[in-house]
């Protein structure tokens, strides 16, 4: 026998946030811009090419787990308006990017100048 | 190798799954040496540190724990293993309690090797909460 279950879900906020944005997607991207980023990051087999094992060196994920607290509080608060939305959205990116360029391993600059804010169209 | 690495060596090369798909205890703290051939599997220090949000030591880490293997098919099977083993498992941290483990990303990507050949990596985040 099916019994029914009533279930309220609080998603005031939510609702307020999409009512802000007038349902837009608002996202930007920090990507770096060297294709050894990656390899930086989690560590590979073939490091300069030259089949040289490389540890990991992570920088953009502890940067954007650094400012993930952050951006919760902001969003709670943004819900007034589509321009504070998009101002967290922005203010959040731009700290993960200082964050990560701090904590990218210099060797010659190029992977921490590289890293940089993006609109998010053609990422995936 | 500090507390929370060895906790993890511990639990990866007691699992059988994990030594039977390897073939071995080919099992390495941040760096497999460069003699090593794959598969196998690498972990080390991601990042965290000391939460301060309580009066006693909690900690909150994030591991990287990935495999490395020639085969898609067999870094996946070891991504596998490596979740079956450590998600939502209690490890042994010496002077420590384990509070939380889990997985969490995803690591999946893909390198050309010397010779053109692909060496695949498959595994996960694993975010490991202690206190003291």
């Amino acid at each position: 026998m099916a019994k029914q279950i009533s279930v309220t879900i609080d998603d005031a906020v939510l609702r307020k946030l999409i009512r802000a944005t007038g349902g837009t997607v608002r996202s930007k991207v920090v990507a770096d811009g060297v294709e050894y980023g990656i390899y930086q990051e989690y560590g590979v087999e073939n490091g300069f090419g030259r089949g040289v094992r490389i540890p990991a060196h992570p920088f953009m994920r502890p940067a954007a787990e650094t400012v993930q607290g952050a951006f919760q509080k902001a969003m709670a608060d943004a819900w007034k308006s589509s321009a504070k939305v998009q101002a967290a959205i922005d203010k959040t990116a731009r700290d993960v990017e200082g964050i990560a360029k701090a904590k990218a391993p210099v060797d010659t600059g190029a992977l921490r100048s590289s890293i940089h804010v993006d609109d998010a169209e053609g990422y995936a | 190798m500090n507390e929370i690495e060895a906790g993890l060596y511990g639990a990866l090369s007691a699992d059988t799954a994990i030594v039977d798909a390897l073939g071995s205890t080919a099992i390495y703290n941040q760096i497999a040496p460069q003699t090593a051939s794959v598969p196998y599997i690498v972990f080390g220090p991601g990042f965290g540190g000391l939460e301060n949000i309580t009066p006693s030591d909690l900690r909150n880490f994030v591991y990287p724990v990935k495999a490395v293997a020639a085969e898609s098919k067999a870094a996946g099977t070891l991504q596998g293993h490596i979740k079956s083993c450590l998600h939502g498992t209690a490890l042994t941290v010496t002077g420590f309690t384990n509070v939380y483990t889990a997985c969490e990303g995803q690591i999946q990507f893909v390198e050309v090797g010397r010779d053109g050949k692909l060496i695949f990596h498959s595994g996960y985040d694993v975010r490991i909460r202690i206190d003291a």
